[in-house]
Formats: structure tokens, C-alpha cells, sequence
């Protein structure tokens, strides 16, 4: 890996994304708050969900959510517009992914500071189980780029692959906790609901900013295991066909 | 030395095209897929000595790049083996990552790090870099202001700073005017000189009998000679006028 290689793609990716956009890095924010007031909306006063504090509860979630959409789709396009990189030097796909990961992570850190201030301006306070939060993060990252990793290879194999991965996401969306809590899925359903990592993520990280009560130990063994289980499947694949996209494109 | 054995690259291509996931579900019902067996190189052997200058030449088509880039390690080949002693470093592309809305600056210390140079031998030679490449007063244009030539020599003269053992290049010099053509040639003149490997896949005749010290003709994939550069071109030219 890279890492000199890295910080200079993930400088450029952020130059260029926002150079001679008047409103820069506010576009990012823009988004989640565009998805946040009209969710919210429509659950405070159509659909009425009973969750305290739920402009928190869903930015929390959108914003979150929001890391791995964007990643996995600017994976998927820099594998087609950084294409001469992958076929005639020895970049590795990999690399591209992880890449669109840590420029998204700042812009997520952004997004996360914001969310603080809404939440301090609340009057609202953390305890230490916020720490947990961190940890969170970091697995955030970790399934992001796995998924990531592995979408890589559908979408050179398949050319309507992002077609498939609108209604994969879109449907993720519905069956990840993002406007609803756990709370409103029924008994029988909840355990098939808590092998979905991001539900995981979302619960927790819930839980210790808003609620500021820990997940018990077992649980987090859970999410532990979880990761490394799809880490590892990840990092296989991508072994075993990281040459193949060269060949493919 | 590089040592490559039986080099095979095989493709394969659909009759019917199904490239989508759409198509590969329907077709799973419906006759099977019928596909050709392409060589891009077959049964290709062949030595490289160290300090060597190793032309390729051959029709468009005929496999060179296919071979450069499962050289370089970029693709995997279906059958056989490389053996290299030292890392084998593609020059492929002039300019790949070279972005219009990024300044000349910018984009030299990308490409650099595509290309693996240094950050500190960067900073040391960025004027000689802009020199080279006659822009010197452009440092911070963007890069779409450039003309094509000023953009293709800002990216031959960044690429020269690579660090390499063995240099594997692709028609690189098909570019520029006479001038910078022959400001290209010295350069590569002087890597010779100091007895690294470079492997050139060319269509100019003449760069290949300055250059090389021994030559390769392939033709639709498979390796036709190896000798001195002049007996490899006279098969060549022999050969293209015969048809």
C-alpha cells in the first residue's frame, strides 16, 4: 500500500470536488439536511414514529448511512473515470477504493461536527460510553470498504451493475433502522435485522450519543465478529481478482 | 535479467454479447454461450540480460502491449511464467492522471506519486521539471490552458524522474515535435548509458536500430525472431512489403 500515492489521490479527489463551487464543502452538508427535513417531516407529522429527540436520532442515521452510499458509488465511478491508472500503472483497484473511503471519512468528520453542534446547542450532553462512538467509526470504515472492494469486481463484470446497486441501497435503506428505531421492528424479526451490519452501526451509535448507555459486551463481540467475518470474505476476493479488473476494463 | 516463459494470453470473446446481468440471466435459459478463443500472445519466450535494450516491434494488434502489460505485471497471463530479478516499472501512458482543472504543480506531484517518485526528489527537481518541459512560467496555469504538446512534454519530463532497474516503455515517443522528439531521445540515451534495462515496444524502425541491442518481431501473438535489431527490421519491412 501506498500510502504517499493515497494522500495525493485523496487531496485531488477533495480539490476537485469542490474547487470553484461557491458554496464548497457546504454542498456535502447540503444533502443529509435536504434527506433530514424531508424525513423528517413526513415522520414527525404524517407518520408519526413517538422517538424523543428524532431530528437527532435521524440525522445521526442519515449521515452515517450516507458514508457508505457515497463511498460505495465514488468506488464505482473512480474505477471508470481513473481507468489508465488501473491499466497502465501498477495501481490495484484497492487502492481507488480505499481512496474514495478516507476522502468520504472527512467529509463525514464535517458532517459529524455539525451534528454535535445541533446536539450541544440542544443541551444535550455525553457521557463516556461516547468513546464506543469512535470504535463505531472505525467499523463503519472497515465494512464500507469491504463491501466496496467487492462491488468493484460485480460492476466490471456487469455493465448494468449500478442500476442493480440503485435498488440494493434504496432497499437497504428501508431495511436498515435509519427513520425507525429497532423498537418498531417486531420480536421474530429483530435478530434477522441485527446481522445487517449497518443496523449494527446505527443502533449503537444511537445508543451511546443519544441514549448514553453501552450495548452489552455481547453484542459488541457480535459486531466484532461480524466485521472480521466480512473483512476477511473482502479481502480474499479482492486477492484473488485484483489483476482481473485490468483485464476486464 | 528478466526470463519469460511461455508466455500465452488467451481472450475470450462472445458470439453473442452478454455483458450485462440482465442478458446473462435470460441467456442461462436459452442456448448456451458461445464464445471464441482469442490469442493475444501465444507460447512467447524469451531472455532479457541485464543493462539490455530490448526493442519489440509489431503490427498494430499483433500482441506488443498485451506483453508489456503482463511484463510489467498490470495483467495476469493465462499460461506461463516471468522470472525478474529486479522490479519492472511501466511507462505505458505519458501523463495518465493528468487532470485539466488541476495546475501544472499539482499535477506534477500526482503523477509523481503515480509514478512513485519521491516527494523530497520532487521538490528538488520541480524547476528542472518545468524546464525541461519548457513551461517554466506556467507553474500554476491550469492545466486545460495548456497546449497538448506543452501538456505531453510536462508529463515526459515528470516521468523521467522515476526511479527504475527495468524500464518497460510503449510508443512514448510517438509524440512532440523534432525538437522535443530529440531532447527525448538524449534522455533515453543517457538511461542506456547507465546500463539500466529498458524494454521498448516501437513502430519507428529508426528508434529501434539507434536504440536496441536486440530486437523481437511478434506477429498475431506469437514470436516470429529474436536477433540484431537490423535483421529483425529487415523481416519486418521484408515482410510488410511482401503483402
Amino acid at each position: 500500500m501506498n500510502y504517499y500515492l493515497i494522500k495525493e489521490l485523496v487531496k485531488t479527489e477533495f480539490k476537485l470536488k469542490y474547487y470553484g463551487s461557491i458554496l464548497g464543502f457546504f454542498w456535502s452538508l447540503l444533502k443529509p439536511f435536504l434527506m433530514l427535513g424531508i424525513l423528517y417531516f413526513v415522520f414527525t407529522y404524517f407518520l408519526k414514529t413517538g422517538i424523543d429527540k428524532y431530528a437527532l436520532f435521524l440525522l445521526l442515521g442519515i449521515t452515517l448511512w450516507n458514508y457508505f452510499l457515497d463511498t460505495s458509488y465514488d468506488s464505482i465511478n473512480s474505477i471508470t473515470s481513473k481507468k489508465e491508472l488501473l491499466t497502465k500503472t501498477k495501481l490495484s483497484p484497492s487502492t481507488l477504493v480505499i481512496t474514495s473511503a478516507i476522502h468520504n471519512a472527512i467529509s463525514l468528520l464535517l458532517n459529524l461536527i455539525v451534528f454535535f453542534i445541533i446536539f450541544f446547542l440542544g443541551g444535550n450532553t455525553l457521557g463516556f460510553s461516547a468513546l464506543y462512538f469512535i470504535f463505531l467509526l472505525g467499523i463503519l470504515f472497515l465494512i464500507t470498504t469491504s463491501i466496496s472492494v467487492v462491488i468493484i469486481q460485480l460492476h466490471v463484470r456487469f455493465t448494468d451493475f449500478k442500476h442493480i446497486w440503485d435498488v440494493i441501497t434504496q432497499m437497504g435503506f428501508w431495511v436498515t433502522p435509519i427513520v425507525y428505531g429497532i423498537s418498531h421492528v417486531s420480536l421474530e424479526f429483530q435478530r434477522w435485522f441485527l446481522l445487517n451490519p449497518f443496523a449494527r452501526i446505527i443502533i449503537d451509535s444511537r445508543r451511546v450519543i443519544l441514549d448514553g448507555t453501552l450495548p452489552d459486551i455481547k453484542q459488541i463481540l457480535i459486531t466484532i465478529a461480524l466485521t472480521l467475518i466480512i473483512c476477511i470474505i473482502a479481502y480474499y476476493i479482492n486477492k484473488k481478482n485484483k489483476q482481473k479488473i485490468a483485464d476486464l476494463l | 535479467m528478466i526470463k519469460a516463459e511461455n508466455l500465452s494470453k488467451r481472450y475470450l470473446i462472445p458470439h453473442t454479447k452478454r455483458t450485462t446481468l440482465f442478458d446473462k440471466a435470460r441467456g442461462f435459459f436459452k442456448e448456451k454461450n458461445v464464445s471464441e478463443e482469442f490469442y493475444a500472445l501465444k507460447n512467447v519466450s524469451f531472455e532479457i540480460k541485464k543493462g539490455e535494450v530490448f526493442g519489440i516491434i509489431g503490427k498494430n494488434g499483433s500482441g506488443k502491449t498485451t506483453l508489456l502489460k503482463i511484463l510489467c505485471g498490470i495483467i495476469p497471463p493465462t499460461k506461463g511464467k516471468i522470472r525478474a530479478e529486479k522490479k519492472i516499472t511501466p511507462f505505458l501512458d505519458l501523463g495518465i492522471g493528468f487532470h485539466g482543472d488541476l495546475t501544472a504543480r499539482e499535477n506534477i506531484y500526482l503523477y509523481g506519486a503515480i509514478m512513485d517518485i519521491k516527494r523530497k526528489k520532487l521538490n528538488r527537481e520541480f524547476k528542472k521539471i518545468l524546464e525541461f518541459a519548457g513551461v517554466e512560467k506556467f507553474a500554476d496555469t491550469k492545466l486545460k490552458y495548456f497546449s497538448s504538446g506543452m501538456a505531453v512534454r510536462l508529463a515526459f519530463s515528470t516521468m523521467m524522474r522515476t526511479e527504475f532497474d527495468v524500464m518497460v516503455l510503449d510508443e512514448v515517443f510517438a509524440v512532440g515535435d523534432k525538437d522535443f522528439k530529440k531532447k527525448c531521445s538524449e534522455e533515453l540515451m543517457k538511461f542506456k548509458k547507465k546500463g539500466k534495462t529498458i524494454i521498448l515496444a516501437s513502430h519507428s524502425m529508426g528508434e529501434v536500430l539507434d536504440f536496441c541491442d536486440r530486437a523481437m518481431l511478434l506477429k498475431n501473438g506469437k514470436m516470429i525472431m529474436i536477433g540484431t535489431p537490423k535483421d529483425v527490421v529487415n523481416v519486418y519491412t521484408g515482410e510488410k512489403e511482401g503483402k
